[in-house]
């Protein structure tokens, strides 16, 4: 009852205040087995509980009751009494379990005990309202209620049509007379119905019964290694054994509960088969009658040799939900039973203890007498094999002090005998007699010792559940990841049997978790992981275990199943689904490695401070933990401390061994074997001496990896625990390299060399080897240092190299070897010095010679500006600085020359050959005599030209061009000289000939007053200009396109004569002079880059007199279209130039004078043209604009008009722009009043506007 | 199950076998099937459960009987066996006082299980052995009397007996089970979660609400 119950008790409220708070009377219910009452939890969690609830919860049954036959349980009719004295009519039956409390389940008590005052009595509900009351009173169950009620009412609505021309109907027409056809109708039905429902039925079912069936499971995969014999099995019936296996491994095949009874009876059938040669006997021969007796045990044995994980659910499929009657009914009813009775007696655990004693013997014979394994059987007769045996057994019944002791025997007796030799490597005959005693030990067992099934202890652990062994087993190096010949590890061994009570799983997977040592996917030879057989047996915590360990539950066994496919039980189902739906599981798994460290603390019984872990490990395996999971639990730091203890006395130990230059222990102690070692016979097997450094631990494929080359190295390597990594270093950095050659160990040294340590390794001062070769002069090790291609050149904290430190100690040999092997002569310390520097200072002429004579350069200065000269008053050595000086200068030069030459020639060469390559013949004939100073100048230049020729590939010229030219057009732009624009005249569409007549009228004056052949000249451009007008016009359209990226800047200043004046006396002159500069600006062509303007501009002419109207002052121009002629006369000038005023009047007078002319006015906007659109809102703050008309009765100066209409662009100054209109026309088109930077002078408009004012 | 149908002329009974090991319950059945059996309707050489059809006054009577596994192991058994049962057959070898001992208390635990709805017979078996009896006829006649059970001695080695004992358990069954349906209660369904009443009335209705 309690376990179909699926609240769990301990976060009962109720329950865990009974537990806190009133254990007297939990002590007194269970001395006189009672029962405590626990109400569920939605009950309990809303009352406060008061202690007389409490004991109104506990019942202790009155005393006629109390002497009830055992504990089978039964039906009761029992009345108890409650603590607190209340009388309780009881009305239940229940299997009372042996546990001394039975806990109850009580939906509402609580309250009726509340409400009731003497007796509490469970009274039926009498009417409808109360049968309500009971099921709905809570508003918890409102919800329920309304669903089901939906489905009632769904059912009530089609329950019509059933009743109409239905299935019913047919069942009873057609079987209204044959009692045997109705009962077949009826089995048909359900067969039908059942089929129907059957998948979400049965799922419910299992849902259900999960818990149950995985306590099955745990029990039922514990003893798969069952035999007939255990159960006292006949013989006879053995071989029937195989056909109903196989039956009844169909059994969830059969969606109908009648499929699974008829599947059974199949089973039964073919059990009591008779054998062939039975048959033609007797049959009433009793040996082969099978009673009852014979076919429980059979069933056990087949229900637990079945792949079956849902046995719990198919006994109540089959039983609960078979309704239709047969006339084989009584006899399933036997079957069933059966199976249940099955069930049950392997529920019941009676048989792990039953079989135990059977079990213990047949080990023992299968040891010895296992006939498949012939290896093992010769084995088996070694005393060697025995004392595993005993071994396995103690693993398996968990004798954790023995296995202790038997795995502590073999350290223990080494170390004895250890401490008993001369010599750790002593070879001696009293040694050696020592050693062959220990190795001929038979009781030597180890934690990777396997069995006949590839089983290791800690398989045998896993197996059999000895949780607190697997710790054990661990500190004894036992490989967590070792496989078993079927692939198995003792993961796969603790998850299939479902061991997670003692903590097996857990405990492995600690391993895993925090040491990486573990594959926790690894697959079996099916293909199966851990978390597959875990879930197929519907172990629920096992799973989640495996799962917050990062288990992957998308792997796929070789079948395509993943672990959700072969879940049975929902729950688990569940969380493989949300695992594979990517929901990580990890986050609770802090949570879950303290929860692991705890039963592992407690397990541990022996462990002190859990030392076991890496103690003996190979020291580079658990650096590279350190690196992989740098965040552990505090045990495992702990750990690791332990483990980094161990490896320093280790360390130690070799560096002792390395300074007094024991060779052979050195090269014990680095797991060297040789030829006297210890462990030699270990080594048989590989033959030769195995080199065993934990770099070669590194080779392996995997830490723990299985395979043949990894499994030799990893013997090897167990044997060698105390093994120190050839770079350890000691705290001040020291390797193993340094100590050798500080205390000038050479052979040490070449031990070091030939296992590759680092030769270059830098200590804390980041001194190499090779610098303490150097301090302490020992030109053996130098060399060999140098020989086995230590870095020459590798500065320390000073900035000293070995050649520096050996010339400071006048080590002459070494600068010697260092200057042979092409040291850096001229490397300058932290102090300046060079080498040189160094061998002077301390007066070592010799060494100094001799770095002079390599080529040292003793031009270089140091931190003091001082040359090496400076440091020595030794003459002979000055003399040599100065010759070596000239030296390098003569060698300086003589190899600047012949590089020149060489370069020259080769390169004429090459030239020579064309594309051919210098072939090396060419080469050495041509260099014969050369040194190798010339031939390697020779090669640079090789390179230096090759490289050239490849640079031509490059276009950077171009590039370079194309920026140079738009750099250069930009200059040319900006320095523009506006003299040399060439005219461009442009002219009106009248009448050339009456334009011309006219203009020489004009050029007449100018001819007078001015230099006539100037005009002239002009003037024959203008005619040429004339015709082509056409033509420049677009020129300057397309030019206008191009003027915004072009900036120009026509700088206008005001030339006042020095009386201030305004030249009125002579305005018209300078008008005119004005008109004959025609400065226009053509485009010439519309092409961006060729712009080029001529201008011919009179220097010596004044530029803009009268009418600029402030001094400095830049004006933007615009051309504005012009207004019609009939405009009066006048002249507007608007400016925001200070002198504004003064100009005005000016001009005002000016325009008094002129009052006649006709006035071309223009305004300042004038939409026609786009451009003026666009510096339409700058041009509003400064604009000047001025139109002047010139009076052509004033004699004969010609009548002028200018027109400036400036836009001063000046607050945004982007893109200024001059427009700078000579308009001597008056009906100007509007496409001729030009865009912005043209400038335009025309004078053909001269005789028209005369004309028009005749 | 194997309830008993009290309401027609048929019956159907199931018997259990109860004893100690090696006291003779199968070959008792055995004796008493296979007598009245051909050799082929035994198909198998199973004999833990049997059937037996009876006339018994026009009443058909379908025994089934159901063997237990007497191993002191499989005790713990005995309540799936027994439950539902019409009768039991408590089986003790005369010569052997502890297997009556054994019959002392499979008839509390019967009794506590069952109660009176079951009817017991006492046999004592192996009266071929009578040289060597260890259980007084009188001492198993009173105790059985003193519990409401019938005593028999039967030899299944002879053969004797075996009809008697089945005949007159079939009766007291009949008795029973009719004296149950004039009370209004056939037989005890205590744990079964669904009886489908065989009435013809609602011959599949009960399908739908059992899935608690």
């Amino acid at each position: 009852m309690a376990s179909k119950y699926d609240e769990d008790v301990y976060e009962n409220p109720f329950f865990t205040k009974i537990i806190s708070e009133h254990q007297d009377h939990l002590e007194r219910a269970a001395s006189s087995k009672g029962i405590l009452c626990i109400p569920k939890f939605s009950v309990s969690s809303h009352a406060s509980v008061t202690e007389v609830d409490i004991t109104d919860h506990i019942l202790l049954p009155t005393k006629e009751n109390n002497n009830g036959e055992g504990d089978g349980g039964g039906e009761e009719d029992d009345d108890y009494i409650t603590i607190s004295g209340k009388y309780l009519h009881y009305f239940s039956y229940f299997y009372g379990k042996s546990s001394i409390v039975s806990e109850l389940f009580v939906v509402s008590i609580l309250e009726i005990a509340k409400g009731a005052s003497s007796t509490v009595k469970h009274s039926s509900p009498a009417s409808y309202q109360q049968c309500l009351d009971l099921l709905w009173s809570r508003p918890d169950r409102q919800k329920v209620r309304l669903s089901l009620d939906k489905i009632m009412e769904s059912f009530a609505a089609s329950y019509d049509s059933l009743e109409g021309e239905s299935l019913r109907s047919i069942v009873r027409k057609s079987a209204r007379h044959n009692r045997q056809y109705m009962e077949n109708l009826k089995i048909a039905v359900e067969t039908y119905m059942m089929n129907a429902v059957h998948k979400q039925l049965f799922r419910v079912i299992t849902a259900t019964m999960a818990n149950e069936d995985a306590e099955i499971n745990k029990i039922t995969r514990n003893l798969v290694d069952l035999q007939l014999s255990d159960l006292g099995i006949r013989k006879i019936f053995s071989q029937n054994m195989i056909p109903a296996k196989k039956e009844l491994g169909l059994l969830n095949r059969y969606s109908t509960p009648m499929g699974r009874l008829f599947c059974i009876k199949r089973v039964v059938a073919a059990l009591t088969k008779p054998p062939r040669e039975v048959k033609k006997e007797k049959r009433k021969d009793s040996v082969s009658m099978m009673t009852t007796d014979d076919l429980l045990p059979i069933l056990i044995f087949l229900i637990i040799k079945s792949d079956i994980p849902n046995w719990m659910a198919n006994l109540v499929y089959m039983q609960h939900f078979h309704f239709a009657k047969s006339s084989d009914d009584d006899e399933f009813g036997f079957y069933l039973a059966s199976v249940e009775a099955s069930i049950e007696h392997i529920r019941s655990g009676n048989l792990k203890n039953e079989t135990m004693t059977l079990k213990r013997e047949r080990w023992n014979s299968i040891i010895i007498q296992d006939p498949t394994d012939p290896a093992s059987l010769s084995k088996s007769l070694s005393p060697l094999h025995t004392s595993i045996d005993d071994f396995f057994k103690l693993v398996q019944e968990g004798d954790e002090q023995k296995v202790v002791q038997m795995l502590d025997r073999p350290n223990k007796t080494t170390e004895e005998v250890q401490l008993k030799l001369c010599h750790p490597l002593c070879s001696c005959d009293k040694c050696d007699r020592l050693l062959a005693a220990l190795r001929n030990n038979s009781d030597l067992v180890t934690a990777y010792t396997r069995d006949n099934r590839g089983y290791t202890a800690l398989h045998i652990a896993a197996y059999y559940g000895q949780g607190m062994l697997i710790d054990q087993l661990v500190k004894h190096q036992a490989i967590v990841d070792a496989t078993d010949y079927l692939g198995l590890t003792p993961l796969h061994l603790a998850c299939q049997r479902g061991y997670q009570n003692v903590m097996c799983v857990k405990a492995l997977v600690f391993y895993d978790a925090n040491l990486n040592m573990l594959d926790i996917n690894s697959t079996n030879e099916v293909g199966d992981t851990p978390l597959h057989l875990a879930a197929k047996w519907g172990y629920e915590s096992i799973v989640k275990t495996l799962l917050e360990s990062g288990a992957d539950s998308t792997i796929q066994n070789r079948k395509k199943q993943t672990a959700v496919y072969l879940a049975q039980n929902i729950k688990v189902q569940r969380l493989l689904q949300l695992a594979a739906d990517g929901l990580d599981l990890r986050p609770i798994r802090p949570k879950f490695e303290s929860e692991a460290a705890r039963p592992r603390q407690g397990s541990s019984t022996s462990s002190t401070s859990g030392s076991f872990l890496s103690t003996l490990r190979s020291p580079s395996i658990s650096a590279k933990l350190d690196t992989d999971a740098p965040s552990f639990t505090v045990q495992t730091a702990s750990l690791e401390e332990a483990s980094e203890k161990e490896k320093h006395r280790h360390k130690e130990k070799l560096f002792k061994a390395i300074i007094e230059g024991d060779i052979q222990l050195v090269k014990f102690y680095l797991g060297i074997d040789g030829s006297h070692g210890i462990y030699d016979d270990l080594d048989d097997e590989e033959g030769s001496v195995v080199t065993m450094s934990p770099k070669s631990l590194a080779d392996m494929c995997h830490p723990l990896c299985q395979c043949e080359r990894c499994l030799n190295i990893q013997k090897a390597s167990r044997y060698s625990k105390g093994l120190v990594d050839v770079n350890s270093r000691t705290s001040t950095g020291y390797c193993p390299v340094h100590m050798a050659v500080l205390h000038n160990h050479s052979d040490i040294l070449g031990l070091l060399i030939s296992l590759h340590a680092d030769i270059s390794a830098q200590n804390h001062k980041s001194l190499t080897p090779l610098h303490l070769a150097c301090c302490v002069r020992n030109s053996l090790t130098t060399d060999m240092l140098i020989k086995a291609g230590a870095k020459l050149d590798i500065q320390d904290m000073n900035g000293d190299t070995p050649l520096l430190i050996a010339a400071s100690n006048g080590f002459i040999n070494g600068v010697h070897m260092l200057i042979q092997s092409r040291a850096n002569l001229n490397v300058v310390n932290a102090r300046g010095n060079t080498a040189l520097h160094e061998a002077l200072k301390r007066d070592h002429t010799d060494t100094a010679a001799c770095l002079l004579k390599a080529g040292a350069d003793p031009r270089i200065k140091n931190i003091h500006s001082q040359l090496p000269a400076q440091l020595t008053q030794d003459a002979t050595t000055h003399a040599l600085i100065r010759s070596a000086i000239l030296i390098l200068e003569d060698k300086a030069k003589e190899r600047q020359k012949r590089e020149k030459l060489r370069a020259n020639s080769v390169i004429k060469k090459t030239k020579r050959d064309g594309e051919k390559q210098v072939s090396i013949r060419d080469l050495f004939s041509a260099f014969e005599k050369a040194d190798l100073d010339n031939l390697q100048n020779l090669t640079s230049a090789i390179k230096s030209f090759n490289r050239d020729s490849a640079l031509k590939k490059a276009e950077t010229r171009d590039r370079s061009q194309t920026v140079l030219s738009d750099m250069a057009r930009r200059h040319s732009i900006v320095s523009f000289n506006k003299g040399l624009l060439k005219k461009v005249k442009s002219l009106d569409r009248t009448d050339p000939l009456y334009t011309y007549s006219l203009f020489q009228e004009g050029c007449r004056v100018f001819d007078a007053q001015d230099n006539p052949n100037h005009v002239s000249r002009e003037l024959d451009s203008l005619e040429k200009l004339t015709r082509s007008r056409d033509d420049s016009l677009n020129h300057v359209r397309n030019f206008s396109c191009y003027e915004g990226s072009n900036d120009w800047t026509i700088i206008f200043q005001k030339q006042r004569t020095p009386s201030g004046d305004l030249e009125t006396e002579n305005p018209e002159v300078k008008s005119c002079e004005k008109e004959a500069d025609k400065m226009e600006g053509i485009v010439e062509n519309g092409q961006d880059s060729d712009l080029c303007y001529e201008t011919n501009n009179d220097e010596a002419r004044p530029v803009l007199t009268k009418s600029m109207p402030a001094s400095g002052t830049n004006f933007y121009g615009d051309v504005q279209g012009p207004q019609s002629q009939t405009a009066p006369p006048s002249i507007t000038i608007s400016t925001t130039d200070c002198n504004h005023e003064t100009e005005q009047a000016n001009l005002q007078a000016f325009n008094d004078s002129s009052s006649d002319d006709q006035l071309f006015s223009y305004l300042e906007t004038d939409n026609t043209l786009p451009n003026a659109n666009d510096s339409d809102s700058d041009t509003e703050q400064a604009q000047f604009k001025i139109s002047i008309d010139c009076n052509s009765d004033l004699g004969n100066v010609l009548p002028q008009t200018q027109q400036f209409s400036s836009a001063a662009n000046s607050s945004k100054g982007d893109t200024p722009h001059l427009i700078y209109g000579l308009n001597h026309e008056s009906k100007l088109p509007a496409e001729v009043g030009l865009p912005s930077t043209s400038v335009h002078c025309d004078s053909g408009f001269l005789e028209e506007s005369s004309s028009n004012r005749s | 199950m194997a309830a008993s149908t009290g309401g027609g002329r048929n019956f159907n009974f199931k018997v259990v076998l109860l004893g100690e090991g090696c006291v003779g319950k199968t070959s008792l059945v055995l004796r008493y099937v296979e007598n009245k059996f051909n050799d082929k309707h035994i198909t198998t050489l199973q004999a833990s459960f049997l059937n037996k059809k009876l006339n018994i006054g026009g009443k058909r009577v379908n025994l089934a009987v159901w063997d237990t596994a007497g191993q002191e192991r499989f005790h713990a058994l005995g309540p799936i066996y027994y439950r539902d049962s019409n009768g039991a057959i408590l089986v003790y070898d005369i010569t052997d006082e502890d297997s009556f001992q054994k019959v002392k208390s499979w008839v509390k635990e019967l009794r506590r299980m069952l109660g009176t709805d079951v009817c017991l017979c006492i046999v004592g078996n192996k009266i071929d052995l009578e040289k060597s009896r260890h259980v007084t006829v009188q001492e198993a006649e009173s105790y059985a009397a003193s519990v409401g059970a019938k005593h028999f001695h039967t030899s299944a080695k002879m053969g004797r007996g075996i009809e008697e004992l089945f005949l007159n358990l079939s009766k007291s069954m009949i008795e029973k089970a009719e004296e149950n349906v004039g009370r209004g209660r056939p037989g005890n369904n205590r744990q079964s979660g669904v009886t489908v009443v065989d009435d013809e009335a609602e011959p599949t209705s009960g399908k739908s609400g059992c899935c608690g």
